[in-house]
This record gives structure tokens, sequence and C-alpha cells, in this order.
């Protein structure tokens, strides 16, 4: 009897208007992009780009080649000479090809100096695909752009010093967060 | 439980198992190809081996017999996996086919034909899955390069 | 085009392409129906247009390097996947993962399962008809995103388990906030429970619609909520245990009939579950390492042999005083399986002692669901098809491989 009642008067179909009556009451989630953002997680996984170091001035890569061993799409390209008097490597050519990387943020983990870094900006469509294939130089820049964005002091990313893992089994370089300082203009 | 099955199987198949191993507690048989279907009617029927988990093939390149095809089987009323595998010779590529037993292996079957050229006998519709109908090699063999051996011909089509 | 065959059809059929192109098709998946009248008579799906050829791939890559590959296979739910073959590799060459690694790998686990829940409704409704629980779903999907993007840097390919544990460890802050987000999933829950359930529109459009009985859904391979709708009790975690499920407290919700309706209420009670499962996890998260002591290195070399620092692990390329060496891997074999969030996800790997694997097979539920498309669609009418493709939850990117 009860259920003959409720068929008749649409009870299963008024609750479900109910609920949707509710929500005309609620704030909408959106957000309008591009004229509203979203602020970025710290760790995104965006653009490449060459750690400028804060004292030399030039990038911080010593040529060890495990970026480009560990990439699964085998996008970096490096070449070096070594430097007669002391031995080092140089580094003459660093390439990143942006469009076969997966952005899996491997070669930022292996790294044992950070000298390169996923950042956070995401926004480079270009309409020719030669501006997607980043030099050194390019990469250089790609830097000094997100540093002019970037809002805060000091910039750390979370893959440079891997917490959890224990500090014996990492590169020097790695076991401290040693975040680079942003020089305040003016 | 699953020594008795392993027990019964070799007193009843001696000639067919070649080799029973096992790995990280997981065990497995590898057999020759003739019966292989009595082998699996046999298991499904007294040992209730209802689910087929996997069926798929294996290269060896360099090894004779250069192909196996590995049956993967579970049994739900009596939660034991088993791994049978059959071995295939380069030069006689045939293999009985399992879709009465479980229909599962219609579209299995259907795969690893696609992929490595192994015929299924008895199988009501063996044509590619994957690769396009008129493809010629089969990838995953060893000897076939990852990057392909030229252009496709409906690409030569299209492109003309 | 060269190499096609026409076939005969009787001339009362009407034969109807329901193209790769389509809304209601969840991905590129062609189906060729022979309606008569409206009813479905003949019906064959063909696949292969996402074909990327993954297992091929896996062949040329070391063993790290495999984890971003297949991130793409399922790609709503990539955790399960990465965690699916961190597992097996874990389980064939003997490592262990530290406790507070597996806690976060089930949490991370069971929150692409929600996700994965939440999109399979939102499309399934839509495609029936219902599109206001479209917006309502995604707009909790969205929120679950978020919080991985700060766990792990990426919203929909993570690569974030590795093998021997994870790769980075999560803040206290981030755990906070999932824990009051899980507070308020149950509401939202019922909400859509509320617009659905008892709705007599949707009762008729999916009870008694691709029905399908116990014994031939087992002989089908189906597996995972759609196997479990059918009445079967078969879930992976129970069966094969994996990380933490062990130790955390869970039912898995088990239907009767076998039609669209009870699979719908299969997944709906296990979104609840999945829920109880992330608030355990948070609580009783222990601390500590995240990855195991004789876990393999990141730069793994294809091949050779492995240096060992005196004290055990082993070492990169910079510490120069070498004890001993030993062989790269172990050789073998093993089949591992995970309860993917559409079914019974399996990996098969062979290893040879060097740094590749020698063969790597992924056995994908949506394949063989596809398969059973036929078995569950020949009889019903046109409409009914649509909703059987929704109810079987696929996804062409691990149907195709």
């Amino acid at each position: 009897m009860k259920q003959l009642l409720k068929k008749i008067l649409l009870i299963d179909l008024i609750k479900g208007l109910l609920i949707t009556l509710r929500t005309i009451f609620t704030q909408p989630v959106t957000i309008r992009y591009p004229k509203q953002k979203r602020e970025i997680t710290p760790g995104f996984r965006g653009r490449h780009a060459l750690v400028r170091d804060p004292e030399t001035g030039k990038e911080r890569c010593v040529a060890c080649l495990r970026c480009a061993r560990v990439c699964p799409s085998q996008c970096i390209y490096i070449g070096y000479k070594e430097d007669e008097t002391s031995g080092r490597r140089v580094l003459t050519k660093y390439e990143i090809e942006a469009f076969r990387c997966v952005y899996c943020g491997y070669c930022v983990e292996v790294c044992p100096v950070n000298a390169i870094v996923l950042t956070e900006f995401y926004e480079y469509a270009a309409y020719d695909k030669e501006e997607n294939y980043f030099t050194k130089e390019k990469l250089l820049q790609n830097w000094d752009e997100f540093l002019s964005l970037y809002k805060h002091q000091e910039y750390l990313n979370k893959f440079w010093y891997l917490r959890g893992i224990e500090r014996i089994r990492l590169p020097y370089e790695k076991r401290f967060p040693n975040p680079i300082r942003i020089k305040q203009e003016g | 439980m699953v020594e008795e099955i392993l027990k019964d199987l070799q007193q009843q198949f001696k000639e067919e198992i070649l080799e029973i191993g096992e790995f990280r507690t997981q065990k497995f048989l590898v057999v020759k190809k003739d019966r292989i279907k009595d082998i699996l009617r046999w298991l499904k029927e007294n040992w209730s081996f209802n689910h087929l988990q996997d069926l798929f093939g294996v290269d060896f390149l360099g090894k004779i017999p250069r192909f196996a095809v590995v049956y993967q089987l579970y049994s739900l009323p009596n939660k034991v996996q088993l791994r049978i595998k059959a071995l295939i010779d380069e030069e006689d590529l045939t293999i009985d086919s399992v879709v009465d037993l479980w229909p599962v292996a219609n579209w299995l079957e259907r795969e690893c034909y696609d992929m490595f050229g192994i015929i299924f006998k008895g199988h009501p519709d063996l044509k590619r899955i994957y690769m396009p109908e008129d493809w010629k090699g089969y990838p995953l063999r060893k000897d076939f390069p990852v990057k392909g051996e030229g252009l496709w011909d409906g690409v030569k089509d299209l492109i003309r | 085009m060269k190499g096609y065959v026409l076939e005969q059809i009787e001339p009362s059929k009407f034969v109807l392409q329901m193209g790769p192109h389509h809304p209601a098709t969840h991905g590129v998946l062609k189906l060729f129906l022979e309606l008569e009248g409206e009813r479905v008579a003949r019906c064959r799906p063909e696949v292969g247009y996402l074909h990327r050829g993954i297992e091929k791939l896996a062949e040329t890559k070391t063993y790290p390097q495999v984890v971003p590959l297949t991130d793409r296979l399922d790609y709503i739910a990539s955790m399960i996947n990465n965690v699916g073959y961190c597992v097996a590799v874990e389980r064939l060459l003997g490592i262990e993962p530290p406790p507070r690694a597996k806690f976060l790998r089930t949490m991370v686990c069971e929150l692409s399962r929600i996700s994965n829940h939440l999109l399979w409704l939102a499309t399934h409704a839509l495609d029936i008809g219902a599109m206001t629980v479209f917006l309502y779903c995604f707009r909790e999907r969205e929120q679950i995103l978020w919080f991985l993007e700060e766990i792990c840097g990426a919203r929909l390919t993570f690569s974030y388990p590795r093998i021997g544990g994870v790769r980075i460890d999560v803040e206290e802050k981030t755990l906070e906030k999932i824990d009051r987000f899980i507070d308020g999933f149950f509401q939202k829950i019922d909400e859509y429970e509320g617009l659905l359930t008892e709705n007599r529109i949707w009762i008729a459009r999916t009870r008694g619609v691709g029905v399908i009985n116990p014994e031939d859904a087992i002989a089908y391979g189906l597996t995972g909520p759609s196997l479990r709708g059918s009445g079967i009790n078969y879930d992976v975690r129970k069966h094969f245990p994996y990380d933490a499920y062990s130790e955390v407290d869970f039912e898995v919700p088990v239907g009767k009939h076998g039609d669209t309706y009870d699979r719908y209420l299969c997944r709906v009670q296990e979104m609840r579950q999945s829920a109880k499962i992330v608030k355990q996890c948070i609580q009783k998260m222990p601390e500590g390492s995240i990855l195991a002591e004789n876990a393999i290195e990141l730069d793994l070399p294809p091949s050779g042999k492995k240096k060992l620092h005196p004290e055990g692990w082993s070492t990169g390329a910079f510490i120069s005083f070498l004890k001993e060496k030993e062989p790269l891997l172990p050789e073998g074999e093993i089949y591992s399986a995970v309860e993917g969030a559409k079914g019974e996800l399996g990996f098969f790997i062979i290893s040879d002692g060097s740094g590749r694997p020698y063969r790597v097979r992924i056995r994908v539920p949506s394949f063989i669901h596809i398969s059973a498309i036929p078995k569950l669609a020949e009889g019903q009418f046109l409409a009914d098809v649509v909703a059987i493709i929704g109810t079987l939850d696929i996804v062409m990117g691990e149907a195709d491989k």
C-alpha cells in the first residue's frame, strides 16, 4: 500500500528534484580561466629549466650524463669535452626535446648537483615546433623567466631533497634542503 | 593441495610432462603441445580450474623449441594457481584451441596469433585483432624491429 | 581498401556501424551491429585503433623506465597500474617495501579507485540521460586530483610508486586535508544515490539489462565489479593480498541478479569502502623510511654486474671504492595480479638477469570485457547497448595497450 502511494505521488522523483534545488543555493566551484587562475601547488611538473647558480651565474651541470641515461624517452642530448689542465668535463651542448618528454621527473631526481628542474610554469604553447626544442641558452632563459614571475623569496623544489629516504644513500648535494635565494631588484 | 594435483597429473600424463618447476612459491609445468587440450580439460573437470586468468605467447629466440604458449589457471573454489607452458617448434606453428573450454580464450588466442603467428586449430574466427588486416609480419617476435619494417601499405595509398 | 572481404547479410537486417568516433563508446571502439527492427541480432566489436605497442617497448627499457609506460594503460586510475607493475617486480626480485611505503601506496591506490568510479558514474549516467550527476561527480574528482597533485606533482600520469617503495614522502598537512575531504565525502555519495538509486526512470533503464549468470561470467573472463554483480565473491585484494590490504578492514560488495542495476550498486558501495580504507590508512600511517634497503636504483644499467658499497647497498658511478661485483638481478618469471579499477590487472614478467625485462605481458580487464559484449548485448534493444558499454566500464587505452 505504501509502495503504491509512493509510486503515484512521484516521491522518488521529488527527492531528486529537492537535491538539485538545494544545490542552486550553494557557491559554484568554477574557476573562470584565463581571468582567474588557480594557485599552483609546489612540486608541479611543468616546463624544464637549467638552474643558474647564484654564485657563479652559470649553469651547475657537470656532464655526468645521468639524466640522459635515466630518461625513459631519451629526449636529452648532451655533449661535453674534457679540459686538459684540470681534467674536469666542460659542457658544450645540452638540449631537451620537449615534445618527446613525458614529464616524469626522473632527471630532476637523479641529478647529483640539482642542475635541472621542472618548474611550475605551464603556459608555453607556441605556434611553431622549434620554440619547444630547448637549447642550453633557452633553458637558462626559462629559469630567468620563471624566477621573474615567482612570488616568494626563495625557491626550493621538493625533488631536490627527497624527504623520506635515508640521507646516506643520496649524493651530497641532495642531503639537505638548500633553497635558492631570489635577488630583489631595487 | 598443489602437490596432490601435480602428483595426479604425473600419474595421468606421464609422457607429456617435461619439467615441473617452482619460482618464488609459484609452480609451473612445461609440457609438449600434442595433448594439451586433454590436460586442460582434465584439470578443468576434476580440480575445477574454472578461471583462465591469461593466455599468451613467449618467443625464445635462439632456443629450440622457439615459441611457448602459456596458460595461467586459477581455481576459485580451491584457491589454487597453476601455470602450464606448451612448447612449440618453429617449423610446425600450430596448437589446439581451447575456446570450447573457456570462451574467454577467443580473443586471447586471436591476440597471440596477431603478435606471434601461432595458428590455433579449431578456432572459429582466427584473424588479426590489433594490427590492420593486411599487415605483414608478426610484431612481438624478437627479430621484428621496434621501429617497424618500413611504411605500411595502407599509408602509401593515402599518401598517393 | 585491399584486404577486406564483404560479408553476405540477409536482406531483412540493417547493419549499423557504431564507429570509432562516437561519444558513447568511451574511446575508439568500433561496433558492427546487425539490427532487426530495434533489436540487436549480432554484435561484433573491433579494437586496435589505439594500439601503441607497450609490450614491445617495455622490452627495450630498463625496469624503472617501464613505470611511466604503465601509466598510460588505464589513464583514469593510473596509480593502480604503477602499483601493479611495482608489486610484480618486487615479487620477482625479492624486495620488500617498508611499512610506510605500503600504507602510502594503498592510500593513493584507493584515492585513484574513487576517482575512477566517479568518472564511471558520471559518464554512465550521462549516456543514459542524467546530466546533473556528471557535474556533481566531477566536482569531487577535481578535489581528489588536487590532492594527488600535491603529493606527486602531476594530475594524470603520476609515476609516483617506485620499485621498492615510493619516490617522495607526503607532508602532514596534505594528510589532514585528505582526512577532512573524506569526512564530507560520504554525504556526497548519499547525494548521488538520492538522485539515482530509487529513481523510477533509472530503474526502468537498468533493471534486467545485460544479464549474465555466474557460470557464464567466469567462463567469459569477467572480473572486478562486473563479476561481483553476478554474485561471485572474487576480489584480488582478498585472495592475493599485497601492500597494506591485510591490515585494513573493508568489505567486498556482491550483487545478486547480474544486471546493470546490481553492478551500479556494487560500484557505489565500493566507493564507500574505498573511502573507509583511506581513512584507516591515514590513522594507522607508521613512521619510517619510504624506500626499501635493497631497492634497485633509478639509473639501472641495462647489462653488466652490480657494484656494492662495503656496507651492502648498491652505489652510483661516483663512489670509487668497490668491494665486489655480483650479478645484476635474479632470473625467473612471475605472474602477479592487482585489483585494478575495472577488474583484475595482471603482469607476467620474465627476467633474464640483465637490467631489461625479457618479456612483459599485461593482462588487461577491458580487453576481455569487450569480448563479452556480444554475449550481453544480443537480443537487447539498441538503446541498451549504450547502457551495457557503460556498465562494463571499458577504457580503450587499456584495451589496446
